[in-house]
């Protein structure tokens, strides 16, 4: 579904990406996990175009083919079919949840009945969000937002979801249906890219993962063999399991 | 071999600066007289611009209020030239320091704004109110001949070679200034508000006041050169504080290169004698300084001297292959 | 004075203030949503003027027919300096639009200059006649300037609020990053951002047009004011902009009665400069 090779990405004279490769399969959840810093909100933000790629190839598997986005602006590649949930969450604090929604939905031209089959999705799986439609964004709190912001990309129905850090700030409660939403993507087909601190709960729930250490992928393998190597996981992410 | 060609270039250009006023006519040094001053001014505007990176559309309004503050002092109040001549700069530092006082309050594109909405204002007030300033005529400098020294007199209209070497005397001695003030702790530290202002505000400095400060200095230099060019012109007209030549001297200053001093110098007296010339071809020369402006923006933005020291590099580049 | 004069002269302010809201609410739709500063904005504004003298020279009997079509005129024109000009320099710092903005009206005004002559032209007031309400008498067609301009300023208003460019104006205006990963044409939206806030001000031209004469400086004289309008409302807030529009319109028709026209401006001027002391944002809070 997506397949980045040998990405390098400066930020000024500054070199943060040095040739990462990873890819994604349709319908699975992968990880990228690394300590704070190595890069992977920025491999995120490469992929979504939010940071021009210096070097390398980003490509998309659409319903043509494969189509290398690298070169595109990020709305053409949110068209593509990317979604991008930031590590902000950054919710429009001043249009309500439901204009939220619409920001992206309204370009779709979908019939009313679709339009409505669509937001129904979101609000089964983020049942809170249908009371509060007409609040602004800004006064919602940090879970709430979390949901807003993987909904308006939801409703877009992308062939891949690019998740940054969804569990920060979250109570565990929170987390846990949080996860459990990425679970359901995953099954219903949409492939995810999860970025994440908590390398435990990310590994719960992805088939594969990538370590990530300055700025380059250091290990990978299946969520089994990553967990199965506890020494790895504790240097490169300072995690004791 | 490119390390040989600047300093040559250099003194080429000193000799022909010493010798022009016999190289040329009357006319020709009154011209040079004119740009020079000219010269001065977008020199005292590269500080503001180039070295601490603020963008005042209101340059021209420092320089027009120099010169109309000794215009003033001479004509209405019957002063001598130096009491009037500090008159003009003081005039010019206070309004650099109103203007500046009221822009940093303003966000970052606020503060353009902020400096249009001045410049336009005593733009307007200049034009309307007539008996200050005599509106598009101006005011006549009925003496351009200054009592500069005790026993010295210059005469400036004449086109005369002591009001040219006290002209180029200025304008030497405002670059070296400007050169140690750029290296000075002042100059580092508005060299850092024009890198990283955020960090510049995250460390301690008051960055309002730095802009404020730059904005006085280069307001006082530029000051002195609208004195010097109202005595070179022989009057004083409200064309000195328009937004236009506030515009043309940010052109010159990307022109010459940001930050270099000589640049916006040497690009402010080559533009200002060609578009002397092109008043002379045509009535139709604003539109062309209207496209020059487009054209330098799309085209050159790194300024003529980013074109030729990369053509310079690239020589070099050759020449050692 | 009496109160004849002082009702006179708040609608003369309301008409002003119509004006200035249309030019100085196209300034902020294009700062706030665009970061553009257009130097070149007060040159729509006296191409909307030139375009319904043009179009009554050339026989378009009514005014009214007229209008539409002068403003698409000047709509047509701002969006071919995008495509040309403004295009290559998109990215770069407000600085580079600013000039080539003053460059292009510059040019724009030495064109019509050359082309129209210096002199200003007159248009025939299309609304002759005055309303009469009681013992007041005001000319009918400053109240129908006054309508028009609200209605169309109210209606620009509901589209940013209600239809789906202007959910995306507004979330561009938020955040243009994060609204372009949700897959919103931004560059589009920036293209109906120019051509509404150029349209508004060539409507703004088109209307003064009668009122105060048709000339190549008279985008000039008002700029400076429509600047001070935005400032005051603050920068990208629509409704600020036409509030401080009426506001400063009532400041320079209250002043004339005592004070001389360019006094007036002074003290939008120092209006200006206690709100900056005051609230540094701008008069209302961003009500976007």
């Amino acid at each position: 579904m997506l397949r980045v090779s040998d990405l390098h990405v400066f930020y000024g004279k500054s070199h943060v990406l040095w040739g990462v490769n990873l890819d994604v399969s349709p319908g699975s959840v992968v990880a990228l996990l690394g300590r704070n810093g190595v890069g992977k909100s920025t491999t995120l933000k490469a992929i979504i175009g939010l940071v021009p790629a210096h070097s390398g190839r980003i490509e998309l598997e659409t319903a043509t083919g494969w189509r290398d986005v690298t070169r595109l602006p990020s709305y053409e590649r949110a068209a593509a079919g990317i979604g991008y949930v930031p590590e902000e969450r950054r919710v429009f604090p001043y249009l309500t949840v439901l204009e939220n929604l619409r920001v992206g939905l309204d370009r779709l031209r979908l019939t009313p009945a679709e339009r409505r089959h669509r937001l129904d999705r979101a609000f089964a799986l983020f049942p809170s969000l249908a009371e509060l439609l007409q609040r602004p964004g800004r006064v919602l709190s940090g879970g709430q937002q979390q949901m807003l912001a993987i909904a308006r990309v939801l409703v877009l129905e992308p062939r891949i979801i690019l998740l940054d850090e969804p569990s920060q700030g979250l109570s565990p409660l929170l987390v846990d249906s949080v996860m459990e939403a990425v679970t359901r993507l995953g099954r219903e087909g949409t492939a995810v890219l999860l970025v994440e601190q908590n390398a435990l709960a990310a590994l719960d729930v992805a088939e594969r993962g990538y370590l990530m250490d300055k700025g380059a992928i250091g290990h990978r393998g299946t969520s089994a063999a990553l967990l199965a190597d506890p020494r790895t996981l504790d240097r490169t992410l300072g995690v004791t399991t | 071999m490119s390390s040989l060609v600047r300093p040559a270039l250099l003194a080429i250009a000193l000799v022909l600066l010493a010798l022009a006023p016999w190289l040329g006519g009357t006319y020709a040094t009154l011209s040079l007289t004119s740009a020079l001053a000219l010269g001065l001014f977008a020199l005292s505007y590269d500080l503001v611009l180039g070295v601490t990176g603020l963008v005042s559309v209101s340059h021209a309004t420092l320089f027009g209020v120099g010169a109309y503050g000794m215009a003033i002092g001479m004509t209405k109040l019957g002063a001598g030239f130096w009491p009037s001549a500090a008159l003009g700069i003081a005039a010019a530092m206070a309004m650099a320091w109103a203007i500046g006082f009221f822009a940093v309050r303003t966000s970052g594109p606020g503060f353009i704004i902020m400096t249009v909405i001045f410049a336009h204002a005593v733009e307007s007030i200049a034009n309307v109110w007539t008996s200050l300033t005599g509106g598009e005529n101006g005011i006549m400098l009925s003496t351009s001949r200054v009592a500069f020294l005790p026993g010295v007199d210059l005469h400036f209209t004449a086109g005369s070679r002591s009001a040219y070497y006290t002209v180029v005397a200025c304008v030497a001695l405002a670059w070296l200034f400007s050169r140690w003030f750029v290296a000075s702790g002042l100059g580092l530290t508005l060299r850092g508000i024009k890198g990283n202002e955020l960090r510049a505000l995250a460390l301690g400095y008051r960055v309002g006041r730095y802009k404020v400060l730059v904005n006085v200095v280069a307001g006082a230099i530029a000051g002195v050169a609208g004195i010097l060019y109202a005595l070179s012109q022989g009057f004083v007209s409200v064309d000195m504080l328009r937004v236009l030549l506030s515009i043309e001297v940010i052109v010159w200053t990307i022109l010459g290169g940001p930050g270099t001093l000589l640049g916006p110098l040497v690009a402010a007296v080559l533009m200002s004698l060609g578009i002397e010339y092109l008043r002379s071809l045509t009535s139709q020369y604003l539109f062309v300084v209207g496209a020059v402006t487009l054209l330098v923006v799309i085209f050159l933005p790194e300024g003529l001297g980013g074109v030729i020291g990369r053509l310079l590099d690239r020589a070099a580049k050759e020449t050692r292959s | 004075m009496t109160a004849d004069v002082l009702v006179l002269q708040l609608a003369n302010g309301l008409s002003f203030g119509v004006i200035f809201a249309l030019i100085a609410s196209g300034i902020t739709l294009m700062w706030g949503i665009m970061d553009f500063i257009n130097m070149a904005h007060g040159d729509f504004y006296m191409l909307g003027a030139y375009g319904i003298w043009l179009g009554l020279v050339i026989g378009i009997g009514s005014f009214w027919l007229a209008l539409p079509l002068a403003v698409l005129g000047v709509v047509v024109i701002g969006l071919l300096l995008r495509v040309s000009v403004l295009r290559p320099i998109f990215d770069r710092p407000p600085l580079h639009t600013l000039l080539a903005t003053y460059g292009a009206g510059l040019m724009l005004q030495q064109a019509v200059l050359s082309i129209f002559g210096p002199f200003s032209k007159e248009i025939a007031l299309p609304v002759t006649g005055q309303i009469v309400l009681g013992p007041l008498r005001y000319p009918a067609y400053r109240v129908v300037v006054i309508v028009v301009g609200l209605v169309l300023i109210a209606a620009v208003g509901v589209l940013i609020q209600r239809s789906t460019y202007g959910l995306w104006i507004r979330a561009v205006a938020q955040d243009r990053a994060m609204t372009a990963a949700l897959g919103v044409p931004v560059p589009r939206v920036y293209t109906v951002v120019f051509a509404l806030g150029s349209g508004l001000a060539a409507l703004g031209g088109v209307l003064a047009a009668p009122l105060f004469g048709v000339s190549p400086t008279m985008g000039g004289e008002v700029i400076l004011l429509a600047f001070i309008v935005v400032m005051i409302g603050g920068l990208g807030n629509y409704l600020g902009s036409v509030v401080g529009g009426v506001l400063i319109g009532e400041v320079i028709a209250l002043g004339a009665i005592w004070l001389q026209p360019t006094v007036a401006y002074l003290v939008a001027l120092g209006l200006l400069l206690v709100l900056l002391l005051v609230r540094p944002a701008g008069l209302l809070r961003s009500a976007r």
